[in-house]
C-alpha cells in the first residue's frame, strides 16, 4: 500500500488475511474468551480501516495494527471492570490455603489455569507476557506497541513472569482461587 | 527458573482456541468489506455534496459582484470594510502607525496578567514566584513554596515548620536552617526544572543555588507535596548529591568492602537509605551476586528464591551486562531522597526522579535487624 489517503477493498482484505490471527490470539490472551476475542478482533479491524489513511508508515504495519488491538483491549477491560465493580463489593472474600507440596505444584498447572492466572494480571503485565512470551514480538516492537522503553520491557516481563509463577504457586494458590471464583 | 517460565509459556500456547476458525476469518472479511463499501458510498456522497455547495458558493460570489448593491454587500462583509469609511475630520493614520497601535494593545493585555507585585522579596524569589507561574503551578502550592523558602532565608524555624513536610523534628529544622544560612546564596535563586503531573500529588521543583563555601553552583530538589488541605515543601536540600550519577562516596566503598567481606548486618549499620540504595546499586555494576543477595530480606516469607544459588544463577544467566536495577536506570538521575508511604511511617522507599522519565521510581526498603535492607524486586 502507498501512502495514499484512500484503500481499496482489497487492501483491507489482505490487511485481515495477514494479521487476523495475530489480532486474535492478543485478544484471547488478553480477554482469556473466545466470544470477547472475536468481537474484539472484529472492533480493531474496523478502526485499522477507519484510521488506515492516517497511517504515516513510521512503524511497521505489523506494530501499528497491535497497538490498536492492544488499545481496543484495555477499553474493553476499562468496560469490563465498571460492570463488575458493583457485585465485586457483595462478594465475600474467604481465602482458603490448599497447602500443596512442591511436587504437586504442576500438577494442577494445566493451560486453563496458567490462562486464569494471566488473566489476573494486571494489564501491563498480561500484555507484555502475551506480546514477548507467547507472540514472541521482538523487545523493540513490544516497546513501541506497549509505548514503553526497551529497558521496561525487559525489567517488566520478567516481573510478570514472577508474578505468574507466584500466583500458580502452592502458598498463593488461595488468593489465586478466590480470585478465580468471583 | 529459566525452565520454569518456558514452561509456562509452552503451557499457555496450548489454549485449543488459540487458532482462530476459518469461519471466524470470512465473517470478519465479509463484515470489513461490507463497512468498506459503506465508507465508499458515504465519500462518494460527501464528494457530491462538496462540489455542489462549491457551485452554489461560486454563484452567488458571481451574483454578488454583477451587482451594484451586491457588490456593497461584499465591501461590508470584508474585514475592516465599513470602518474604511473615515468620518470628516478624522486624521488618518499611516499602516505602520496603526500596526504599533495594535502591537501595543497586546502588551497592555500580557502586563495584565502578570502579577502586579508579588508577595516576596528579593529579585530571584520574584524570578521563582514568576517562574512556577509560568508553569503553571497551582497558586497555593507556589504560595507553600515562597513561604518556605522565605523561612529559610530569614531562619524562622517555626515557619520552616509550618511550610515544611516532615519538619515536625526541631534537630531536622535547625540542620536545614543552618545549611541555608551557611550554605545557600539566596539572590542566585533560579528555577532548573519543574515536573509535576494531575496523577501525582507531588510537584517536583529544582533550583540552582550558589554554594558560598564551595563557590559553585549547584542543584537542590523540592517536593510540593499536597497533604490533604495544603501544600507542604519536602526539602532534599541537605542531602543533595551532584546531579547526574549516584552518589558513590568513599563511604559506600568502604560499606560494601565490610559487607562483602562476610555479609555481617553490622557493616551496614547508620546507612540511611539513599546510601543504601547506592551500595545496593554499586554492588550490582561489580556483579557481585552474592553480596547482592545478602543486601535483601532475609526473611523466609519475602524470598522468592530457592537458595542464594538459585539467586546467583538467575543473576548471572539473565546479565547480558545489566541487571534489574542497572537496567532501568539507563537515563539521568536528577535527584533521590527518602520517602514515607502515606499511611505507615516505617515503610520507607527511596524516590529516584530521573530526566526523562514521566514517572519517578520508588525503592523499597526495610529494617531487618537494625539496618536497612532490599525488598524483593524493590523497584515499583
Amino acid at each position: 500500500m502507498g501512502r495514499d489517503t484512500r484503500y481499496s477493498i482489497e487492501d483491507i482484505d489482505s490487511l485481515c488475511e495477514i494479521y487476523y490471527r495475530d489480532v486474535y490470539q492478543y485478544c484471547l490472551y488478553f480477554t482469556n474468551n473466545k466470544s470477547d476475542a472475536e468481537d474484539l478482533t472484529q472492533e480493531t479491524f474496523m478502526k485499522v480501516m477507519k484510521a488506515l489513511p492516517t497511517f504515516n508508515h513510521q512503524s511497521k504495519v505489523k506494530t501499528w495494527i497491535i497497538s490498536i488491538a492492544k488499545n481496543t483491549a484495555i477499553d474493553h477491560y476499562r468496560r469490563k471492570k465498571i460492570v463488575k465493580f458493583i457485585p465485586d463489593l457483595f462478594l465475600s472474600k474467604e481465602i482458603t490455603k490448599e497447602g500443596l507440596p512442591e511436587s504437586e505444584l504442576y500438577m494442577k498447572e494445566d493451560w486453563q489455569e496458567v490462562v486464569d492466572a494471566l488473566t489476573s494480571l494486571k494489564p501491563a503485565y498480561r500484555n507484555v507476557i502475551i506480546l514477548r512470551g507467547i507472540q514472541e514480538v521482538s523487545i523493540k516492537e513490544t516497546a513501541e506497541i506497549l509505548n514503553w522503553k526497551e529497558s521496561k520491557v525487559r525489567v517488566d516481563y520478567h516481573r510478570a513472569i514472577q508474578q505468574l509463577q507466584s500466583i500458580l504457586s502452592p502458598t498463593e494458590r488461595g488468593i489465586y482461587s478466590d480470585a478465580k471464583s468471583k | 527458573m529459566q525452565n520454569q517460565n518456558e514452561r509456562l509459556i509452552t503451557i499457555l500456547r496450548e489454549h485449543p482456541d488459540r487458532e482462530p476458525t476459518t469461519d471466524m476469518k470470512d465473517r470478519l472479511k465479509a463484515r470489513l468489506r461490507e463497512q468498506a463499501q459503506m465508507n465508499q458510498r458515504k465519500d462518494s456522497l460527501f464528494l457530491t455534496a462538496k462540489i455542489a455547495t462549491t457551485a452554489l458558493v461560486s454563484a452567488f460570489i458571481l451574483f454578488l459582484l454583477f451587482t451594484s448593491s451586491g457588490l456593497d454587500t461584499v465591501k461590508n462583509m470584508l474585514p475592516g470594510g465599513t470602518s474604511s469609511e473615515t468620518a470628516p475630520g478624522t486624521p488618518v493614520i499611516p499602516e505602520d502607525e496603526a500596526k504599533d497601535d495594535d502591537d501595543g494593545m497586546e502588551e497592555e493585555t500580557t502586563t495584565e496578567k502578570i502579577p502586579a507585585k508579588p508577595f516576596v522579596e528579593g529579585e530571584s524569589l520574584i524570578n521563582v514566584q514568576n517562574d512556577l507561574e509560568l508553569h503553571h503551578v497551582d497558586e497555593k502550592a507556589i504560595r507553600s513554596f515562597l513561604h518556605y523558602l522565605m523561612a529559610a532565608k530569614n531562619g524562622d524555624l517555626d515557619d520552616i515548620q509550618t511550610f515544611g513536610f516532615l519538619a515536625d523534628d526541631m534537630d531536622e529544622s535547625i540542620a536545614i536552617r543552618d545549611f541555608y544560612e551557611q550554605t545557600v546564596e539566596f539572590e542566585s535563586l533560579q528555577i532548573l526544572e519543574v515536573q509535576f503531573s494531575r496523577a501525582e500529588p507531588d510537584i517536583f521543583v529544582q533550583l540552582a543555588y550558589g554554594d558560598k563555601l564551595e563557590q559553585k553552583t549547584r542543584a537542590a530538589s523540592y517536593i510540593i507535596t499536597f497533604t490533604g488541605t495544603d501544600f507542604e515543601v519536602y526539602d532534599t536540600i541537605p542531602s543533595q548529591h551532584e546531579a547526574g550519577a549516584f552518589p558513590l562516596t568513599e563511604k559506600i566503598k568502604e560499606v560494601y568492602e565490610s559487607f562483602a567481606e562476610n555479609h555481617s548486618p553490622e557493616a551496614l549499620l547508620g546507612l540511611e537509605p539513599v546510601e543504601f540504595v547506592t551500595l545496593y546499586y554499586y554492588t550490582e555494576q561489580l556483579r557481585d551476586y552474592e553480596t547482592l543477595y545478602e543486601l535483601h530480606l532475609q526473611e523466609e516469607k519475602y524470598l522468592p528464591y530457592e537458595s542464594k544459588e538459585h539467586f546467583i544463577e538467575e543473576m548471572t544467566s539473565q546479565s547480558d551486562g545489566t541487571t534489574n536495577l542497572s537496567d532501568t536506570i539507563e537515563d539521568e538521575l536528577i535527584t533521590m531522597y527518602r520517602f514515607f508511604l502515606w499511611e505507615n511511617k516505617s515503610d520507607i522507599g527511596v524516590k529516584m526522579i530521573f530526566k526523562n522519565q514521566e514517572h519517578p521510581l520508588i525503592f523499597h526498603v526495610d529494617m531487618e535487624d537494625g539496618v536497612y535492607k532490599s525488598h524483593w524486586l524493590p523497584l515499583q
